[in-house]
């Protein structure tokens, strides 16, 4: 099966079920198990690393203290993904409002960002070169196509999945994404990429 | 374990493979040397992998994962968060009274440290006028770096040995190395491919002990009280630093060095003052063995020994009259040495444990078995 979401989304339910149920096992394994992706997905809108891992900590304090409360969402990963990226965006909102920074262009400034990669190890010169050549031509994309490709490929995501972060319907979903293919044709790693994930895409 | 038909995959196929996934997104050590094999029996598809690994590293940019240890904390604050405690934490009021006091023990602390660190840069200084005694090269014209990322860094030495320093680490070498050795001086840890030149000798020198070596891999780490040396391959010779200081290299040969060889390790403590020699905590398989070959059925366990031997190339000790009756049945394939160590010993009621780097055997005999 190439396609393994079925099966770890029904563990999902399962430690869901359990963290409801006051069991700590199923609040330890959804941490463990999606702590770190939330993170990577905060960072994209806030570029400071210690403010969205307390932005993230806070969305299980939220769920674990009305844990009897909370409904049981159709997934759990996008439940998640969604609740971290509307508290990092109405935090980070709020924590420059009391700096008194200009509070005009702040709708714009809270986006999905540019894609920087960092590199340490010179040992994969090639490699390093590969992505710099993905990560521009991502750059190229308007950002919530950009944001779709990240949400479809790094967080491995189903269309309804993606449909339910953004807050828009599936069909936008598809026609994001199948935007996004168009605009890679204009350079070649772009196209390379293209032609590889048109051939198989199911969306 | 199933390995599905990877040959088929498209990129787009790649990046939702969960196995995939796994090495590039969770940077777990099993998969990747899974995929670095797949990838020289499958070298065509170097191409197609190197495009969706790069595809995820760009979305990911980067690597923010966190410890187990911060995860456990982040654990125990959610379990034990007030139930009321939603309020952001910069707005509250003890927040911002416990801020400022912060900030003032932190001023009285940076004061007190500043004094400590001049103190502590006096010591270095003494440390590193007695490296110049050692060696000219590596106190005239030279190059430090000192790692400040968070992850390990690689560099390539003149004569094509890497040398891989982790964060903190500390590395020194010359801009040219000397006609008759190659020399570097480490502090913290560092893993080292050297390069194959008997004529040239590589020296490591840290604050405690010397290393010398001809053309193998070892890693060393050192710390305020201690130093480890540990071997992957070759032979390894290691030496207290104040030996080599005393007889210099020339009279080498005699000097109260140790000889390792792969999976051993040397630890030197300050205290001590002495080398001890052990076994490597994860010792790894020197050469490749078939599953097949570690399945046994009744086998004389000298002839386990004397496999085990052969892969992990470390010397095993045991009494072979005394083990004679003993027959195994055990399919080892897979475990780690300690772990077929012990069933071995459950199976044939012996105990091992480890005296100078070897492994020593200790059976009352199995013939009532």
């Amino acid at each position: 099966m190439k396609t393994s979401g079925n099966a770890s989304a029904g563990m999902d339910l399962l430690f869901w079920e359990q963290l409801k149920t006051g069991n700590e096992t199923g609040l330890r394994k959804l941490i463990d198990k999606y702590f770190n992706a939330l993170q990577n997905y905060g960072y994209k809108f806030l570029r400071d690393e210690d403010f969205v891992k307390d932005c993230v900590q806070e969305v299980f304090i939220e769920i674990w203290n009305r844990r009897e409360r909370v409904a049981v969402p159709d997934s759990v990963r996008a439940y998640l993904l969604s609740s971290v990226r509307k508290r990092v965006l109405r935090e980070g909102y709020r924590q420059r409002i009391n700096r008194d920074d200009e509070p005009t262009d702040l709708e714009n400034d809270l986006n999905f960002v540019e894609f920087s990669p960092e590199w340490s190890v010179i040992e994969q010169e090639s490699l390093a070169e590969t992505t710099k050549r993905i990560a521009d031509s991502l750059n190229q994309l308007p950002k919530r196509q950009r944001e779709v490709i990240y949400l479809r490929y790094y967080q491995n995501l189903e269309r309804d999945e993606i449909a339910e972060i953004m807050g828009v319907n599936p069909q936008s979903v598809s026609n994001l994404l199948q935007a996004a293919f168009k605009t890679f044709r204009d350079n070649w790693v772009g196209f390379i990429l293209f032609i590889d994930l048109i051939k198989t895409s199911t969306f | 374990m199933r390995t599905p038909d990877y040959r088929n995959y498209s990129v787009d196929d790649l990046t939702r493979d969960e196995y995939f996934r796994h090495w590039v997104i969770d940077r777990n050590a099993q998969s990747g040397a899974f995929w670095s094999e797949w990838l020289a029996e499958n070298p065509d598809c170097t191409d197609k992998v190197q495009v969706a690994r790069a595809f995820l590293q760009a979305l990911e940019e980067k690597n923010t994962a966190l410890q187990p240890a911060e995860l456990d904390q982040i654990f125990n604050n959610i379990v034990q968060s007030n139930q009321s405690s939603v309020v952001p934490l910069w707005q509250t009021t003890v927040f911002r009274v416990a801020a400022s006091l912060l900030l003032f023990i932190g001023l009285g602390y940076l004061a007190f440290t500043y004094a400590v660190k001049s103190d502590a840069r006096r010591q270095a200084d003494t440390r590193l006028s007695s490296l110049e005694n050692l060696s000219p090269a590596l106190a005239s014209d030279y190059t430090e770096t000192v790692n400040e990322s968070a992850e390990p860094r690689t560099f390539v030495l003149h004569d094509s040995s890497t040398v891989v320093l982790y964060p903190k680490g500390t590395l020194r070498y010359p801009n040219r190395f000397s006609a008759t050795k190659r020399e570097v001086y480490l502090s913290g840890r560092a893993f080292f491919s050297v390069k194959k030149n008997p004529k040239m000798p590589f020296w490591v020198y840290t604050d405690q002990i010397s290393t010398q070596v001809l053309g193998t891999s070892f890693q060393i780490t050192t710390g305020e009280t201690n130093a480890k040396v540990e071997v992957r391959s070759g032979r390894v010779s290691v030496y207290m630093r104040k030996d080599v200081e005393k007889e210099q290299p020339a009279r080498k040969n005699e000097s109260v060095g140790m000889v390792l060889t792969p999976n051993q390790q040397v630890v030197f403590s300050t205290t001590e003052k002495r080398l001890v020699k052990s076994v490597v905590e994860q010792p790894i398989t020197l050469q490749k063995v078939t599953k097949e070959a570690y399945i046994f059925e009744e086998a004389p366990v000298s002839e386990v020994f004397s496999l085990l031997e052969k892969t992990y190339g470390l010397t095993f000790i045991y009494d072979a009259a005394n083990l004679k009756d003993c027959y195994l049945t055990a399919n080892l394939a897979g475990e780690s040495l300690f772990e077929k160590l012990n069933l071995i010993c459950k199976i044939t009621r012996s105990s091992y444990e480890m005296v100078d780097g070897q492994i020593v055997i200790h059976s009352e005999g199995c013939e009532n078995n």
